[in-house]
């Protein structure tokens, strides 16, 4: 074999090597769609809230609302830790909005966290919206989130596909603010 | 003459453009960005276990963080104990594990089991990495000096004298009755902690 050859076989190596983490190394722009980020079944209240119903996986497109937004967070993380009753008055004012109750849907994805720590985290801070777990990482991936708290709100597209409007890292600190910014960006859109 | 184009080239790029992908798939706590120092993806365990399930744990006196000496043998008859190593503050997976144990304390309290967090680093450090986790409510003692002399006496020092990240579940009479020695590089999961507390 000569030099190119090895240097060919060893990039195409390199390719097979890394496709399965083909991954965002970025946080995905406003603008972009969000792929993948499939959920598993939810229960009773969490399917009624979500509009999804029956035990299949589903993803976040076959949510029942013109927008959702995503907090990526962690039990393992201080500052969720800390925004955790910021985001149980977010969801409350969503609820209260006569605009957007019904149209924005607000749901957590504890990325590296198991169903366990999920449900643990949700029961510590009695959160009333929808949790659930990323045990592999592969929603964070899909988003391209590095850090936690994240929030991503997403907007469906006349095609159907959710496309990013806004994204914020770090804690929200003032819901009744926070709300506001969403708003905005969702009649910016 | 190839060969060392292989290996001097292509290797190392190899080597490196996996580090970066491999890197890039660990998620952190916003808090911690600013301070952390990220060692890469680290060989997923690094020493011989010297203890099993069914031994008396080896008895210690460490230094916490409170200033007060701890002595493991203190809890017999009294409280189950979870000593939690981890290889060293300020690295991505430990900033992430403890501050978890934070809000868990409730769990170990309804298991009658003392949280004890150790590490091979000085009190100082420990001292100013654990302030950054919120209300540490459990012990965090040092392992410092002799160097790793506890994490030798369990089997879990690595070579390059950080720990492994092990739990070891020791119930009221001395016995160890859980280990799990994890994967340096991920998180053990809550659960099957809670679950081996619930089995004692």
């Amino acid at each position: 074999m000569n030099r190119k050859t090895y240097i060919l076989t060893a990039l195409m190596g390199l390719t097979i090597l890394l496709a399965p983490l083909a991954v965002h190394a970025e946080l995905l722009d406003v603008g972009e769609v969000l792929q993948g980020t499939i959920l598993s079944a939810p229960d009773k209240r969490d399917g009624s809230y979500l509009g999804v119903t029956g035990n299949d996986d589903f993803s976040v497109r076959d949510i029942d609302a013109d927008a959702v937004l995503i907090q990526y967070f962690s039990m393992y993380c201080p500052h969720c830790q800390a925004d955790a009753p910021d985001t149980v008055a977010l969801y409350e004012l969503i609820e209260a909005d006569e605009e957007l109750s019904g149209s924005l849907k607000f749901i957590g994805v504890g990325i590296k966290n198991s169903e366990y720590e999920v449900n643990y985290f949700r029961d510590e801070y009695d959160i009333p919206f929808p949790m659930f777990p990323d045990e592999t990482g592969e929603f964070m991936d899909d988003a391209g989130v590095r850090l936690t708290p994240t929030y991503m709100l997403i907007a469906r597209e006349d095609s159907g596909e959710m496309v990013v409007v806004f994204t914020q890292v770090g804690k929200i600190d003032d819901p009744a603010d926070f709300l506001e910014v969403l708003r905005q960006h969702l009649a910016d859109w | 003459m190839k060969h060392d184009v292989f290996i001097q080239r292509v290797v190392p790029l190899l080597a490196a453009v996996t580090l970066v992908f491999l890197q890039a798939v660990s998620g952190v706590g916003a808090e911690f960005e600013e301070f952390i120092y990220d060692p890469g993806v680290l060989s997923p365990v690094d020493s011989e276990l010297k203890v099993v399930v069914g031994d008396e744990a080896p008895d210690f006196t460490l230094p916490s963080i409170t200033g007060t000496d701890i002595t493991l043998s203190d809890y017999r008859g009294k409280s189950n104990v979870v000593l939690s190593f981890v290889p060293a503050a300020w690295t991505p997976v430990c900033s992430d594990q403890w501050p978890g144990y934070v809000i868990a304390d409730e769990l170990f309290r309804e298991h009658n089991t003392t949280l004890i967090g150790i590490t091979v680093d000085n009190i100082p450090t420990l001292f100013a990495w654990t302030r950054e986790m919120g209300d540490i409510w459990f012990d965090v003692v040092s392992d410092f000096w002799p160097h790793g002399e506890v994490a030798e006496t369990y089997g879990v020092l690595r070579t390059d004298g950080t720990s492994e990240r092990a739990l070891f579940l020791i119930d009221t009479e001395g016995i160890i009755r859980y280990i799990d020695v994890h994967d340096i590089n991920e998180r053990p999961d809550l659960g099957d902690l809670v679950e081996a507390m619930e089995a004692l």
